[in-house]
C-alpha cells in the first residue's frame, strides 16, 4: 500500500499500520466509553434517576460523552428521558412522552404500578413463551435447509461468491478463531464483554434493572416487555437442556405434527381404535406435580398436601383443550409410575403400554421441567431472574469496593 | 441385592371400572386395592383407604417399621390384567436408590401374602426396565 503517515513517536508508518493503530485506539476507546456509561448506569441506578439507554449506540454516544467531558453524570436528566411520559417497553424502545396535565392517581401511585405491572409481566409469560417456541420453530426449518445445503454438490455453484453453506461454516468458525485470539490478547476486553452481555440481559429479563415509567400506562408497557422477554428466556432456556427431542420433530416429524385427530396417531403406527380413543378431548384428573402421596413436613403438621394447593395450577399439569393421547403421552414421560391402561370397549376395549407404544420417559432434570405446569415454570423462572439480579448486584459490589 | 418393585396378576375381584361411552368414568382397580390393604392391615402395617388416582388408579399409603417408613402402593387396572407397584414414598429414595430394611421386609411380606392368596394368580415381578419388554419376571420380588 502507497503512502504513510507520521506516527505519534515521530516515526514515519505506513498506511496499513496506521490504519491498524486507529483501529485499535477506537476499538480502545469505545470499550472505556461502554465502561464509563455503564458506571454512570449503575449511579443512576443507585441514585433513583432515569438514564434511558435503549441501544448500543446510545450507550457508546453517551460514554464517549463522559469521557470527553461533555456529558455530566447522574444528577442530569437524561438525554431523552421520560421525565413526564411513559417508560421503556422491554426496556428497549422508549415511549412517547404524555403531556404533562394528564398525569392521574394511578401515574403518581408506585403500589398500583406496581401491583398491576407484575400481573401484566406475569400475564405476558405465556406469549413471550410461544414467541419463543415461533422462533425455535422458524430455526429448526432454517436449520434444516441450512443442512441441506451442506450436503448439495451443487450448492457452490448456484450460490453467490461467499454466500455458498461451506463458506458460512468456514466464515463463523474463522470468526470463532479470532474472538479467541482476541480473548487471548486482551483479556479484560472480553470479561467487559460478558459482563456487557449480562447487563444486557439484566436490563431484558430484570424489572428492577429501569426504574419504573413516569405513568401507570408507560409502566404497563414496560413490565409487558419485560414479561414477553422473560417468557421467551424460559422456553429458550428449558428448550435448550430438554427440547431437543421436540425441536427434531418440528422438522423430522413435521408431517405427524402437522396432522391432528386420530390421523396423528394412526401415522405413529397405531391401530384405528386406540388412535380414535387419543383423539377424544382429555377429561381426566391431570398430573400431580406434588403426588397425592407427598405429605408436608412435621412443623407443618405433617398430613397430605391441601388440595387447593395440589389441584392449583401450579401444581396440577392439564394443558388446556389437549387431546387424551396427548396428556397420556406427556403423563407418560414425566410419571415414573405411570404406564398405560384400559382402551373404553366403545374403541375396541384391551389396554394400551407406553412402553409397548415405543414411548421414553424422562429423566429426573426432564421431568422435572416438563412435569411443571407452565405457571410453576413461570414462577421459578422469575425466582432465577431475581437470583441473576443479586448475582449482577454482588458483581456491581464488587466492582465498587 | 435386586428389587423388582413392579408386580402382574390377574384377579377376580370385581374390576370396578366404570365407563360412560368414549369416557371413562373411573379406572378400575378398587377392590384390587383394597384387598392388598387388608393384606397389608393384616401383617401388622397402618395403612390408608384407597384413594382414587384418576388414570394411575388406585392408591394406598403404609406406615412400617420403628421409626416409621412412609411405603405406598398403586393399582393400575390393565383390562387383561393389573399392574401393582409397591414403593417408598420418599424422593430421597427415589434420588439415591436407596432401600430401606423396612421397605424390603414388607415387599417381600406382600409378595408372599400375595402368592398365598387364592383371589390373585399368575403373579410375576419386574423391575421398571423389564416391565412390557417381554421380559417373563420373577416369582420374588427380592432377589439378594
Amino acid at each position: 500500500m502507497a503512502g504513510s503517515q507520521p506516527a505519534r513517536s515521530g516515526v514515519l508508518e505506513t498506511m496499513e499500520d496506521f490504519y491498524k493503530r486507529r483501529q485499535r485506539e477506537v476499538a480502545h476507546f469505545g470499550e472505556e466509553a461502554a465502561a464509563a456509561a455503564r458506571d454512570a448506569y449503575g449511579r443512576a441506578l443507585r441514585a433513583g434517576e432515569n438514564l434511558s439507554l435503549p441501544t448500543s449506540g446510545d450507550v457508546m454516544r453517551y460514554g464517549a460523552g463522559i469521557l470527553r467531558g461533555t456529558t455530566a453524570q447522574s444528577t442530569l436528566p437524561p438525554p431523552s428521558a421520560p421525565t413526564s411520559g411513559a417508560g421503556m417497553t422491554g426496556g428497549r424502545k422508549p415511549a412517547a412522552p404524555a403531556p404533562k396535565n394528564a398525569e392521574t392517581w394511578l401515574d403518581r401511585s408506585p403500589i398500583a404500578k406496581g401491583v398491576a405491572g407484575d400481573a401484566v409481566r406475569y400475564a405476558s409469560l405465556v406469549p413471550g413463551a410461544a414467541r419463543g417456541a415461533w422462533n425455535t420453530a422458524k430455526d429448526v426449518v432454517n436449520g434444516v435447509d441450512f443442512a441441506s445445503r451442506l450436503f448439495d454438490p451443487y450448492d457452490a455453484e448456484s450460490s453467490p461468491r461467499g454466500a455458498a453453506a461451506w463458506d458460512k461454516v468456514f466464515q463463523g468458525a474463522n470468526g470463532l478463531l479470532r474472538s479467541a485470539g482476541n480473548a487471548i490478547v486482551h483479556p479484560q476486553s472480553a470479561v467487559d464483554a460478558g459482563r456487557a452481555g449480562l447487563n444486557q440481559l439484566n436490563v431484558r429479563l430484570n424489572p428492577q434493572a429501569q426504574p419504573p415509567a413516569n405513568t401507570f400506562a408507560g409502566e404497563m408497557r414496560r413490565q409487558a416487555g419485560v414479561g414477553l422477554n422473560q417468557g421467551e428466556f424460559l422456553f429458550d432456556a428449558g428448550s435448550l437442556a430438554y427440547g431437543g427431542a421436540e425441536a427434531k420433530g418440528l422438522s423430522a416429524l413435521g408431517k405427524a405434527a402437522e396432522a391432528s385427530g386420530a390421523e396423528k396417531w394412526l401415522a405413529r403406527g397405531l391401530p384405528q381404535g386406540l388412535a380414535d380413543y387419543f383423539a377424544t378431548p382429555y377429561t381426566g384428573g391431570g398430573h400431580h406435580y406434588l403426588p397425592q402421596r407427598t405429605r408436608l413436613p412435621q412443623v407443618l403438621r405433617g398430613g397430605p398436601v391441601p388440595s387447593f394447593v395440589s389441584d392449583s395450577p401450579f401444581f396440577l399439569l392439564k394443558p388446556e383443550g389437549i387431546s387424551t393421547g396427548d396428556m397420556y403421552e406427556l403423563h407418560y414421560k414425566v410419571d415414573p409410575k405411570y404406564g398405560g391402561g384400559k382402551i373404553p370397549a366403545e374403541f375396541g376395549g384391551g389396554r394400551w403400554s407406553g412402553d409397548e407404544l415405543g414411548w421414553e420417559k424422562y429423566d429426573q432434570l426432564g421431568r422435572l421441567w416438563h412435569g411443571a405446569p407452565v405457571p410453576l415454570k413461570a414462577l421459578a423462572g422469575t425466582g432465577a431472574v431475581g437470583a441473576g439480579a443479586l448475582v449482577d448486584q454482588f458483581g456491581n459490589d464488587e466492582q465498587s469496593r | 441385592m435386586k428389587i423388582r418393585p413392579w408386580a402382574k396378576f390377574a384377579s377376580d375381584l370385581p374390576d370396578d371400572h366404570i365407563e360412560d361411552g368414549p369416557r371413562i368414568i373411573q379406572f378400575g382397580g378398587k377392590s384390587v386395592a383394597r384387598a392388598i390393604a387388608d393384606i397389608l392391615r393384616d401383617l401388622g402395617y397402618k395403612v390408608s383407604e384407597p384413594v382414587y388416582a384418576d388414570e394411575n388408579g388406585w392408591e394406598v399409603y403404609v406406615l412400617a417399621g420403628e421409626p416409621r417408613r412412609r411405603l405406598w402402593c398403586q393399582v393400575t387396572f390393565m383390562a387383561d390384567h393389573y399392574l401393582m407397584f409397591f414403593g417408598q414414598n420418599s424422593w430421597i429414595a427415589d434420588l439415591f436408590g436407596t432401600r430401606h430394611p423396612a421397605y424390603v421386609d414388607a415387599l417381600s411380606r406382600l409378595a408372599a401374602a400375595l402368592a398365598d392368596d387364592a383371589r390373585f394368580f399368575e403373579i410375576r415381578w419386574f423391575t421398571s426396565d423389564e416391565l412390557y419388554t417381554g421380559a417373563t419376571g420373577a416369582t420374588c420380588p427380592v432377589e439378594v
